[in-house]
């Protein structure tokens, strides 16, 4: 309970409740694109060719923002057959290496992801003549948001549950 | 790439979520290789292996899973199931493999299917009189059938990276799913007497059938649609999974009226989180293919297995062994991404269709899922049901026997895969 009067889990809990809309929203939005593209090509004979290119870009950001949910929730699947034979303050040390090793891998991917979505401001994607800044910046804003949540994970001692979810 | 190679299995080990390893050790590849210039190749990686168009299916084919189970069109494919063979001995059982294909046209991933079913199936077959180790054992010998049979993620991702027909892939693995099926009921029924499997009151009732068809008759229609519309040209992979998402809101909302707007935004909100875990996985692995790559690994690879034997049915048996144990400590979508580049050349090499090879190293990744001591589909079963993995693994074995029985002959006899594809195509 002391946990949820914790300012930066209470933050962290706040943004991954709005990431998750904007996922929803993005899916929601992807699944229209399609449905419309279909609709077109056999009734409205527009020619557009925008659909599949927007809704590339929309699957990206949507999936690689609830990357940051997936750490958020901790179900981010990999064995844990160590992790059962080391209960205790073992389990809890390799627990934190391992969050330490994940923190750093997306800070490095944020870190390169801006540069290459600066890289990206003179490349211009074929739909709307949007600069390729926008699909690239999925991976930076991603990245910062999934090494905050890891972060903050680390100082919680459970997880929210998770409802259950597997996947693979 | 040594020290590729131990970063990967180590952080494996010990616990790194694969969607990191993956990453970790792609990164410490491109260092290896260039130094820091390499290293802007990790985000441009990281975001083009995402940037497939047939990769779309997979959320979609998730989301349409999340509104038919929501809707309770699973529990009316279920009550179908058991009208058919509920009255046999061991009826449940039977039953269960039946759904395991009916299920198949709105499941995409094994692993998925074992945590749905081990929390509703193998309770209910414990209730009637089921050992607990067998029903978890028919259980996970059943989550193998849904991806085999269409629509499967897998075979999008095998079809988007390897550049193979997704529609071939979708029609060749109908028979070898159902096969699968048929020799698991066999079993079934060559058990029930010795181990004395329950037997259902119930009688064999054309007119129950009939009823139980006809409530559940627009859910089977589904996995018809999508199919159809993929392999009569209609409609992409992408778009079909797309349509299959209306079908399924469609009759949800409107026919069963089963769905709420909450629902609905909640079954975004799972799908999207259930796509982040498999597309971190499949992001990460594109930075450790490309480092693969450009170290010419799968032309040694390959090299290596046409040294040991030039004779193709050898390499077979090579590549079939390799996936077998791969599964045992690596997720197959990752394992896919990884061994498909590899593996596709070589298979074409000995002269093996693509859509053969396809279908073979899908299937027995799939079936790797299951082999002890460490399947992920075992654990899986073992955390949900709270039984010891030895000895669902035990109860496993006839199963396991038929279905490496099956790999073998879906490798060894392509007519078996591609006798729906020459047919339809």
């Amino acid at each position: 309970m002391e946990e949820e009067k914790n300012l930066l889990y209470a933050v962290a809990r706040r943004m991954n409740w709005f990431v998750e809309r904007l996922c929803a929203l993005l899916v929601g939005i992807m699944v229209v694109v399609i449905w419309f593209g279909v609709i077109e090509r056999y009734f409205l004979h527009l020619g557009f060719t925008w659909t599949e290119e927007f809704s590339r870009y929309i699957m990206i950001w949507a999936a690689l923002l609830a990357v940051s949910c997936g750490a958020f929730y901790r179900e981010h699947i990999g064995l844990d057959i160590v992790k059962r034979f080391l209960p205790g303050k073992g389990g809890r040390i390799l627990q934190i290496g391992l969050d330490l090793v994940s923190l750093g891998f997306f800070i490095f991917l944020a870190w390169y992801g801006m540069g290459m979505a600066k890289a990206g401001l003179g490349q211009y994607a074929t739909i709307f003549g949007i600069t390729m800044v926008v699909p690239f910046a999925a991976v930076p804003v991603s990245s910062s948001l999934t090494a905050f949540q890891i972060f903050v994970a680390m100082f919680r001692s459970t997880g929210p549950s998770a409802n259950g979810m597997s996947t693979e | 790439m040594i020290i590729v190679l131990f970063t990967f299995f180590f952080f494996i080990l010990i616990g790194l979520p694969i969607g990191v390893t993956l990453g970790v050790a792609g990164v410490i590849g491109l260092v290896q290789i260039g130094g820091e210039n390499f290293l802007m190749m990790a985000p441009k990686r990281y975001f083009e292996g995402l940037d497939l168009f047939t990769f779309m299916a997979m959320p979609f084919f998730i989301l349409a899973g999340e509104i038919m189970n929501r809707s309770g069109i699973t529990t009316k494919l279920a009550a179908f199931a058991d009208a058919l063979v509920g009255y046999l001995r061991g009826g449940l059982a039977h039953s269960n493999m039946i759904a395991s294909v009916l299920f198949a046209g709105m499941t995409g991933a094994a692993v998925a299917d074992t945590a749905a079913f081990g929390n509703t199936l193998v309770p209910a077959m414990v209730k009637k009189g089921y050992t607990r180790p067998f029903s978890c054992a028919v259980t996970v010998a059943g989550s193998i059938i849904g991806p085999t049979i269409p629509p499967s993620n897998l075979m999008v991702i095998y079809g988007s990276l390897m550049g193979v027909s997704i529609a071939g892939l979708f029609a060749a693995g109908i028979l070898p799913g159902l096969l699968i099926c048929a020799l698991c009921m066999g079993v079934i029924a060559l058990l029930g007497k010795r181990l004395n499997l329950p037997k259902s009151d119930e009688r064999f009732s054309l007119l129950r059938i009939f009823w139980a068809f006809k409530s559940s008759f627009l859910a089977i229609l589904m996995p018809g649609i999508i199919l159809g519309g993929i392999l009569f040209g209609i409609v992409t992979p992408t778009e079909a999974a797309a349509i299959a998402v209306f079908y399924a809101l469609f009759i949800s909302v409107v026919i069963y009226r089963a769905l709420t707007f909450n629902d609905i935004v909640e079954m975004l909100i799972r799908t999207a989180r259930i796509t982040g875990i498999v597309f971190l996985i499949i992001a990460s692995a594109s930075i450790l293919s490309w480092w693969m790559t450009f170290m010419q690994i799968p032309q040694k690879i390959a090299a290596f297995f046409l040294f040991l034997s030039s004779d193709p049915n050898v390499i077979i048996a090579l590549i079939l062994s390799l996936l077998l144990a791969v599964g045992m400590f690596m997720d197959i979508n990752a394992a896919l991404i990884i061994l498909a580049p590899v593996l596709g050349p070589l298979t074409k090499t000995i002269g093996m269709d693509p859509v053969h090879a396809g279908i073979m190293i899908v299937l027995a990744l799939n079936i790797s899922l299951m082999t002890p001591p460490v399947g992920a589909c075992l654990f899986v079963m073992s955390s949900v049901t709270g039984e010891r993995i030895e000895k669902i693994s035990y109860s496993l074995i006839p199963f396991l026997v038929v279905e490496v029985a099956v790999l073998f002959l879906v490798a060894f006899w392509d007519d078996l895969t591609l006798f729906i594809p020459r047919l339809i195509m």
